[in-house]
This record gives structure tokens, C-alpha cells and sequence, in this order.
């Protein structure tokens, strides 16, 4: 550097001592500004703009009052150089101690102010030097703090006893524990909780053998849960190179391992699950060549390990183009398409006896495209088998549900005997050639050929089936044809089946476990066999072997049902000894539900027969009923009759008292007049409950209604006052005659005509119509009386009830038995105050059984004693 | 002076018989062939035996005793009836006497003589 370079202020009051100084450091090409005004050095220092300042102590002195730090601290930019006398030598210790950098004597002496400038700028280089370097090194220092304490490893210098020196920042929040409590712990202890050194631990071999190492520590936490640590450990050395410490990085890969853990069982349990699946699984690439295959595909097509399979082509192969699967796999690889093929048959030429089901899908890169196929192999066999098995059961269901409507079609035996035979024949049914019914009779203990179906011979076979064949018959067409030519079908079988006599022997036959053990039996070779009855079935069907199932009904043996494939030799199987057994079982209850309804209608003829004697008790109980009404009419008669009694015995006792006195034979006269009166009114009551409890016997003929209704009329002159009444009557002309007892309606009609009469006791109008339909004919009779209230309607025609103070109260109850006796209906409509309307109704036609039963009622009635 | 009898009975016959058997007794007799005349009856005069059917058309002679007492508290009554079933009903207990009809009248005749002295 160059002098001019620097530049140089000098402050002095005295302007020689500036001048000489200028001069001095002119010449020696300074770059000098001098300045006598402490304001205009103030405001120079302040711009800072200089590299040396020289002042004298006095305007320093006025300077650093004003607090000037630049030339007060110490520290100021520029070095300062205090001109002084030795007056001022305590101010100038100050300014030293304050921080300028030296002091000059004055006078100023030339070679000791440029010495002194020289050391001042020198030190001063220095200083700044010293400072930059100091400042580069904090912020190094502070960078370094600032990284490891914000990275998330763990940093521990450890001396040579293990014990901890300092940690970062990571750990001491992670254990969230101050410096003061971790320094000066022992590794082990703080972090691992143990008393020695971790079996892992390698810092002891960094001591030793000054490299650094990599180990990983598993740290049991508390929770149960293992941290994993990942630690590198590396020496540090002191100037003389030796390890006095080490550093520990610590990283917590916990997750990472966690991680790893997972992935590795996936992959584990993804490998498992390939090679140990039923399911075959290949993969290829995109030209078709196997790239992966699993056990279970080695086996399925029957190749010796996955690793032949490997490399073989899906597309060109005998086996994929034998079943067609080339093409589809070429789909898959091409356009992507999916496939999924339910079964695989292989044809015999492969060798594979499995049947399959498949899928193939592609597999696509990271762009989409297509870069092979994945494809499952699934033995599908059983459930191919299974299905078969399914389909032919629901064909066999079908079967029985055609027989079972057909069964329930009928209850004639004959009817479902045929219908079991058919569906044993039929080949819509089982397709037997030819079954035979035997019934099971007790009493012989035999069983007798019932029924049979079958053709004659092989001929006869091929006719008959060639026909059904063509007409495409059901069950129930075959049955309706079979019904309509009963009698014309199947001679030969019948002649064979009528001479079927089996005796039941448990010794010697099968049919007797047949029969009551309820086993279905298959005979082959009979006619060889030891077992008589066998031998004889298949002498007398002329074959050799024969299935025989036993048909029950409700628990009990009905017959056996034989059947054979005479003609075509069919071996007959487990199978069609099964279904077999259903036909019988389904014909067995057929057979009961026949017997059951037959038990059912002898209930219901029994149920009738109870009807009927129940209804003969009801009659006996209405009977019964009358009689106690009559029982009431004999309780009753003695009170009705006291009062007549008590007037006549009182007259004649005051007619007997009176009979010597002659003056009193006017009123005795009158007493007799009224004995008399009240005898007849006894009689009248004494008649009418006889008519109640004991009427005259009916004598019924054809009578013309109003003849009889003219009749009462005229018998009733004495009583109707012509005077008081006006007496209406509209007869209808030309009614049909009435089948009826005229005395009976008479007696009626006359109690009705009185009680009008009595009803209108101040007159009024009494009018009687008849009318006629072809049903019936209606008499009716109204008054304009005082009408019946609405409450004594009910109780009118019960036996004595009665408003009048005179009279027995059974006339209504008496004439209501009377027209019930004809068939016919008496009612009354009434209006209180305004008069009554009594309606007698009479049936034209006469009633047989009615009539007869009238006769034979009282037949009956006359055998029973008199209640009174 | 005669006693005073009022006879009430829907019966023609049994009302003359009456009259003229308790006439004779020396009573001076009334009647009535309803329960509603006899209340006409009792309007204008007083009785010191009423004789009452039960069994009439109209108001029964229990109903009737029921309205005669209400009004005349002491008035002596018989009822007098047909029906002997009458006599356990409770409404006849309020009857000074309970007489079943008959042809001899003694007892009818004994009945008032208690009554009337």
C-alpha cells in the first residue's frame, strides 16, 4: 500500500503545530486534511472517511464529550493518535484507556510522529485482521451449531471412560433433559439404562484402533417397542494426535426396519401363497413364452417341476391350441381383452383327465402397454361333476313331480297303481321295460299279481316306443291313453302278472324282508338262485334278473312293484333302485290319501248320523220346553181364577146368608146373574189353556180364506157392537184355497177381532183384508185402538202377558202355535195411541214332510200325561 | 158415626161384593175401580181404612199405597190380592195388613175391625 493511499486527519487548535505536521506528512506524500474546528473534525470523523486520525488532546477531549464512540470505544475504525503536552498527560491516560492508539509529544518531532503513525497503522491492520477473522470463525462456528443440532441424528462425543462430553440438539429434546443433567453421564447409563457397556457397543475399538466404525444397536424402549439404531462411531484426535474422544452418530431407523420387516413377510407370504395355491399361475411375456409358473400349474397339466414349464410358448403349444386357448391368449396379449373360460375339456389325446376354468389377464409396464399375461388354472372338476350331478337330479325331480301331480290327480287305487307302473316304464321316467304290481293279501299271506305294463317282445318294444318317441308323450298324455285302452294294452304281461301267487315265507324268500323290512332288493341270476322266490318271480316273468321295492302305506305293507329290463338288458343300477323306491314311497302315500278319504267320508257319514240324533234331542228339548211353559200355566191359572172364585163363592154365600129374606130377591137375582157371569168366564179361561196345553188334532183341507174369514165373522155377531164399530172388509177375489185347519184359523181370527174390539173401547174402525200371492196369502186385521207400546211388542205373544184385567193372556201365545202349525207368521205392527195391525201370513203350498211330521208330533204328544 | 171404608179393585164383581158385605157390616163404603180415582176420591174425603187390589191396570195397588202414604202418613191400608207372592215383596211391609182374596170374607172383615175398632 501505497502512502497516498491513506489519509490522514489532524485536529489541533494551533495552526503552526498543523502546519508542521501537514508539512511532515506531505512529505512523505500522506494524504493529510488538517482542521482547527472541533465541529468540522466532528463532522469529518463522522463520515468516516479517513484511515488515521491525530488529534489534540484538547479537542479530543471536547470531542469525546460528545460521546463519540468511534473515538471513544476502543474499537473505532480508525487508530487514533493523541497530540499532548505534559500538562495534559492524566487526559491523555483517559483518551489511552478509552482507546487511542498512542500518544505524541509536542512539539512534534518528525522521525518519532511518523514512527508512531507507522506503528499505530501497523497494529491497527492487524487488529482488523484479527477481528474479521474472529468474526469468520463465529459464524463458521454458529453454521456448524446450527447444522448439527438441526439434523435429526443423534451426535455424542464421548471421552475415553465413555462419559458424555456434549450432545447435539436432536438428542436432548428426544430425552428432554438439559446439558447440565446429560454431561458427564456415562453413555451406557443415560441412554441404555444399563450398569456396563452394551454387548454392541464399539467405541472402545474406535479408541484402540483409531477407525471409524458402523454397527447397529437394538435399544429395548419401556413400551415394549425396539428402536433401532444405526450408529457410526468415528475418533477424534488432540494436537498431538492422539484419540481422546469419540463421536457417535445416531441415527433412529426404527421405521425403516419396521418397514423392511413388513415387506420381506409380504414377499414371503406372496411367495408362499403362489407356490403353494391349488390354483395354477403362470406369467408370460408379451411374445407368450412362460416367464413364471407355480407348482400347483406344474401339476395341473402334468409337467414334471415349474421350471419345465418355464420357457415353453402359450401360443404355439400343442395343449393351448388343442382346446382353442392360443387364440384366446393371443386376444389377451393384443388387445388386452380379459378372458375367463368356465370349464376346459382336454380331449383324451393330452392326457389330462381335469377338467378346467381359466382366467388371463394382461400385465401392463409403466405406461400402459402391454408386457405379458397372467394367467390362473383352476381345476374345476368336482364342481363341473357337481353340477352334472345337479342338472340330472333336477330332470329326476321333475320326474317325481309329474308322477306326484299325476298321483294327487286321483283316488282311485287302479288309477294310482297305473300311474306308478307308468312312471316305472316310461321313458320319461325311469324308463324300465316292464313293472308288475302285486297287492299283498294278509289273510293268504301272499302276494297276488295286481297290475302290469310292459310290451310283449322286442318287437312289440320297438312299436310302442318308436310311437312315444314320435309323439313326444308326457306322463299324463301316456296315462290318459293308457286309461282310455285299458283293456286292449299290454296282454302278455298281464297274463303273466294274473299268474303271480307268491307265498311270504321269512325262511326260504327275499319278499319277506321286501315286504315288512321295507328293503328295496336287486336280484341278478335268479334263475339260479337258492332263493325259491326269486327263482319263481323270474320263471313266471321269464327274467333272469329284477328289481323289487316294497310299496307302504302308512307304515303297513301293500304290495311289491317289480320291475326288469327284459328287453334291452340294461344292468339295472343302485340308482334306479333308488328312484325306484321314490315311486313306490310316492304311490304309498297316494294309497293313503285314498284311505284316508275313504275313512274321512265314513266320518262325515257318522258326523250326519250325530247331526241328525242331535237334532231329534232339540226337538225333544222344545218339547221339553213347552211342558215347562205349561208347568207356569198351571202356577198361573190359580191365581187367574181366584178372583171370578172369590165373587162367586162371596155371591152365594151372601145369596145363601140372604135366601129366607124375600125382600132381598132382586139383588139376590143379581148376585146369581153374576155367579153365572163369572162361571163363564171360567170356563172361557179353563178352555183356552187347554187349547194351549192340549189342542184339538188338526183337520187339515183345502179352504177358501175369506169363506173362513166371514165365517168368524158371523160367529162373532153377539160381540161386535154395529153401532160402536165401523167394520171394514176388502176380501181379494179368487185367492187359491188354503191348506189349513178352518177351525184352528177361525179360533185365531176370533181372538184377534176380540182384541181389536177391546183396544177401541170408545169405538172406532175395525177393517180386515185378505191378498194373495203365489207363495202365500195374508190376512190383515186393524184396529184404531190404543196401540201397543213399543216395549210390550217383544213380549207379546209369550204366554200370559196381558194389559186387560180380564182374560188368561194366552190367546196371542195360543193363536201364534196355531199359524206356526200351519207353516205360517203372525206380526204385528202397532203405533201407540193410533192402533194395531196384526198380519197373519199362511203358505199356499202344502208341506209334505211338514204335515207328516205335524202328525207324527202329535202322535207323540198324546202319549204324554196331561200336566194338568 | 159409620166408619168410612174406600174399596179400590179393577173387578167389577169383587167391588159390588165388597160394597155390599162391609155395607152390611154397618161401614159406610166407597169405590173406586182404579188407583187414580181413588186419589180423586181422597181429595174430598178421608177414610179410616182404605181395602187395595194390587194387580189393577193402570198404576198397581203398590205404587198406589206408595203415593196415598206420602200424603196421608197414618192412613190405614189392606192390601188385598189375588197373588200371594206379593206378600214377601218389600213394598208391602208398609201395608197395615196383607190379605189374600177369597170367597169368604172374614178374614177381610177381621182385618178392618182390628183397623177401624
Amino acid at each position: 500500500m501505497k502512502n497516498s493511499d491513506f489519509k490522514i486527519l489532524v485536529g489541533d487548535e494551533d495552526l503552526k503545530t498543523l502546519h508542521r505536521i501537514k508539512q511532515i506528512l506531505k512529505e512523505e506524500e500522506f494524504s493529510v486534511w488538517t482542521s482547527n474546528d472541533p465541529g468540522e473534525i466532528l463532522r469529518i470523523i463522522e463520515s468516516g472517511n479517513f484511515d488515521l486520525l491525530i488529534l489534540d488532546i484538547k479537542i479530543y477531549a471536547q470531542i469525546a464529550s460528545q460521546d463519540l464512540t468511534v473515538v471513544k470505544s476502543g474499537e473505532c475504525a480508525v487508530p487514533l493518535i493523541i497530540l499532548t503536552t505534559d500538562d495534559d498527560f492524566a487526559l491523555t491516560i483517559d483518551a489511552i484507556k478509552e482507546g487511542a492508539a498512542d500518544f505524541l509529544d509536542k512539539p512534534v518531532k518528525v522521525k518519532r510522529l511518523l514512527i508512531t503513525i507507522r506503528n499505530a497503522l501497523l497494529h491497527y491492520s492487524k487488529l482488523k485482521q484479527l477481528r474479521h477473522d474472529q468474526e469468520e470463525l463465529a459464524y463458521v462456528k454458529e453454521l456448524y451449531e446450527r447444522i448439527i443440532n438441526g439434523i435429526d441424528y443423534g451426535i455424542i462425543v464421548l471421552d475415553q471412560n465413555l462419559r458424555i462430553e456434549s450432545i447435539n440438539q436432536h438428542l436432548r429434546q428426544k430425552h428432554k433433559k438439559n446439558t447440565k443433567t446429560i454431561i458427564g453421564k456415562y453413555c451406557y447409563q443415560f441412554f441404555y439404562h444399563r450398569s456396563t457397556i452394551c454387548n454392541a457397543c464399539r467405541v472402545r475399538e474406535v479408541f484402540v484402533e483409531g477407525k471409524p466404525v458402523k454397527y447397529n444397536l437394538v435399544n429395548k424402549a419401556v413400551g415394549g417397542l425396539n428402536y433401532h439404531l444405526e450408529v457410526e462411531a468415528f475418533p477424534l484426535r488432540d494436537a498431538r494426535g492422539k484419540i481422546t474422544r469419540v463421536v457417535q452418530l445416531i441415527k433412529d431407523v426404527t421405521e425403516r426396519v419396521h418397514l423392511e420387516r413388513e415387506l420381506r413377510l409380504k414377499k414371503e407370504y406372496l411367495e408362499n401363497l403362489v407356490s403353494h395355491t391349488p390354483v395354477g399361475i403362470i406369467t408370460t411375456d408379451r411374445e407368450g413364452f412362460i416367464r413364471t409358473a407355480n407348482p400347483a400349474f406344474a401339476k395341473l397339466v402334468s409337467v414334471k417341476s415349474p421350471q419345465d414349464a418355464i420357457g415353453l410358448n402359450v401360443l404355439q403349444s400343442e395343449e393351448s391350441k388343442a382346446v382353442g386357448l392360443d387364440q384366446e391368449f393371443r386376444k389377451v396379449l393384443t388387445d388386452g381383452t380379459p378372458i375367463e373360460i368356465e370349464a376346459i375339456h382336454p380331449p383324451p389325446q393330452l392326457g389330462i383327465k381335469l377338467i378346467f376354468s381359466l382366467t388371463a389377464v394382461p400385465l401392463r409396464g409403466v405406461e400402459g402397454e402391454i408386457t405379458g399375461l397372467i394367467a390362473t388354472l383352476t381345476d374345476a372338476t368336482q364342481k363341473w361333476q357337481l353340477e352334472e350331478s345337479y342338472r340330472k337330479r333336477i330332470t329326476e325331480l321333475s320326474i317325481f313331480k309329474d308322477i306326484g301331480d299325476l298321483l294327487q290327480s286321483t283316488i282311485e287305487l287302479s288309477d294310482i297303481y297305473a300311474i306308478a307302473l307308468i312312471g316305472v316304464t316310461a321313458g320319461r321316467g325311469l324308463g324300465f321295460n316292464r313293472a308288475f304290481l302285486l297287492r299283498y293279501n294278509r289273510n293268504k299271506n301272499m302276494l297276488i299279481g295286481e297290475m302290469a305294463i310292459g310290451p310283449s317282445d322286442a318287437q312289440d318294444a320297438k312299436r310302442i316306443w318308436t310311437d312315444l318317441y314320435e309323439k313326444d308323450l308326457s306322463l299324463k298324455d301316456i296315462f290318459e291313453t293308457y286309461r282310455q285302452n285299458r283293456d286292449e294294452k299290454d296282454v302278455k304281461v298281464k297274463r303273466i302278472v294274473e299268474g303271480l301267487r307268491i307265498p311270504i315265507t321269512w325262511e326260504t324268500g327275499f319278499l319277506h324282508d321286501v315286504l315288512f323290512k321295507n328293503m328295496p332288493w336287486k336280484v341278478d341270476d335268479a334263475l339260479n338262485s337258492k332263493i325259491a322266490d326269486q327263482k319263481l318271480i323270474a320263471t313266471t316273468i321269464g327274467c333272469n334278473s329284477f328289481a323289487a321295492v316294497p310299496l307302504m302305506s302308512r307304515g303297513k305293507a301293500e304290495g311289491v312293484i317289480i320291475a326288469d329290463n327284459i328287453i334291452t338288458g340294461k344292468e339295472i343300477t343302485d340308482e334306479d333302485i333308488n328312484r325306484l323306491s321314490i315311486i313306490a314311497n310316492q304311490a304309498g302315500a297316494a294309497i293313503e290319501n285314498s284311505q284316508l278319504l275313504q275313512n274321512l267320508e265314513e266320518k262325515v257319514e257318522a258326523l250326519r248320523q250325530a247331526y241328525l240324533d242331535l237334532k231329534e234331542n232339540r226337538d225333544l228339548l222344545l218339547r221339553a220346553e213347552r211342558l215347562s211353559v205349561v208347568g207356569e200355566v198351571a202356577a198361573s191359572v190359580a191365581h187367574e181364577i181366584r178372583n171370578p172364585l172369590t165373587s162367586i163363592g162371596g155371591f152365594t154365600r151372601a145369596v145363601l146368608r140372604d135366601l129366607e129374606n124375600t125382600e132381598k130377591v132382586r139383588t139376590n137375582r143379581r148376585f146369581l146373574s153374576i155367579i153365572l157371569e163369572e162361571v163363564k168366564r171360567l170356563e172361557r179361561i179353563v178352555n183356552e189353556i187347554l187349547e194351549f196345553v192340549h189342542p184339538v188334532s188338526p183337520r187339515f183341507a183345502y179352504t177358501d180364506l175369506n169363506e173362513v174369514v166371514e165365517q168368524t165373522f158371523n160367529m162373532m155377531a153377539g160381540e161386535i157392537d154395529e153401532n160402536r164399530y165401523i167394520i171394514t172388509k176388502d176380501y181379494q177375489e179368487g185367492l187359491p184355497p188354503v191348506w189349513m185347519d178352518a177351525d184352528q184359523i177361525r179360533q185365531v181370527l176370533m181372538n184377534l177381532l176380540r182384541n181389536a174390539i177391546h183396544a177401541m173401547d170408545d169405538g172406532g174402525m175395525l177393517s180386515v183384508i185378505t191378498t194373495g200371492t203365489n207363495e202365500n196369502v195374508k190376512i190383515h186385521i186393524s184396529d184404531t185402538g190404543v196401540g201397543i207400546p213399543e216395549e210390550n211388542k217383544d213380549k207379546l205373544f209369550t204366554a200370559f202377558f196381558t194389559t186387560k184385567s180380564t182374560g188368561s193372556g194366552l190367546g196371542l201365545t195360543v193363536s201364534s202355535q196355531l199359524i206356526k202349525n200351519h207353516g205360517g207368521t203372525i206380526e204385528v205392527e202397532s203405533q201407540e195411541g193410533e192402533g194395531s195391525t196384526f198380519i197373519i201370513t199362511l203358505p199356499l203350498r202344502r208341506r209334505e214332510e211338514r204335515h207328516e211330521k205335524e202328525n207324527s208330533d202329535s202322535g207323540r204328544r198324546e202319549e204324554s200325561t196331561h200336566p194338568l | 158415626m159409620k166408619k168410612k171404608i174406600l174399596i179400590v179393585d179393577d173387578e167389577k164383581n169383587l167391588r159390588i161384593l165388597y160394597e155390599e158385605e162391609l155395607s152390611q157390616e154397618g161401614y159406610e163404603v166407597d169405590i173406586a175401580d182404579s188407583a187414580e180415582t181413588a186419589f180423586k176420591l181422597l181429595e174430598d174425603k178421608k177414610y179410616d181404612a182404605i181395602v187395595l187390589d194390587i194387580q189393577m191396570p193402570g198404576m198397581n195397588g203398590l205404587e198406589a199405597m206408595g203415593h196415598i202414604l206420602h200424603k196421608h202418613r197414618k192412613q190405614a191400608i189392606i192390601l188385598n190380592t189375588a197373588y200371594s207372592q206379593f206378600k214377601d215383596d218389600f213394598e208391602s211391609w208398609s201395608a197395615d195388613a196383607y190379605v189374600v182374596k177369597s170367597s169368604d170374607l172374614s178374614e177381610l172383615k177381621e182385618k178392618i175391625k182390628e183397623l177401624v175398632g
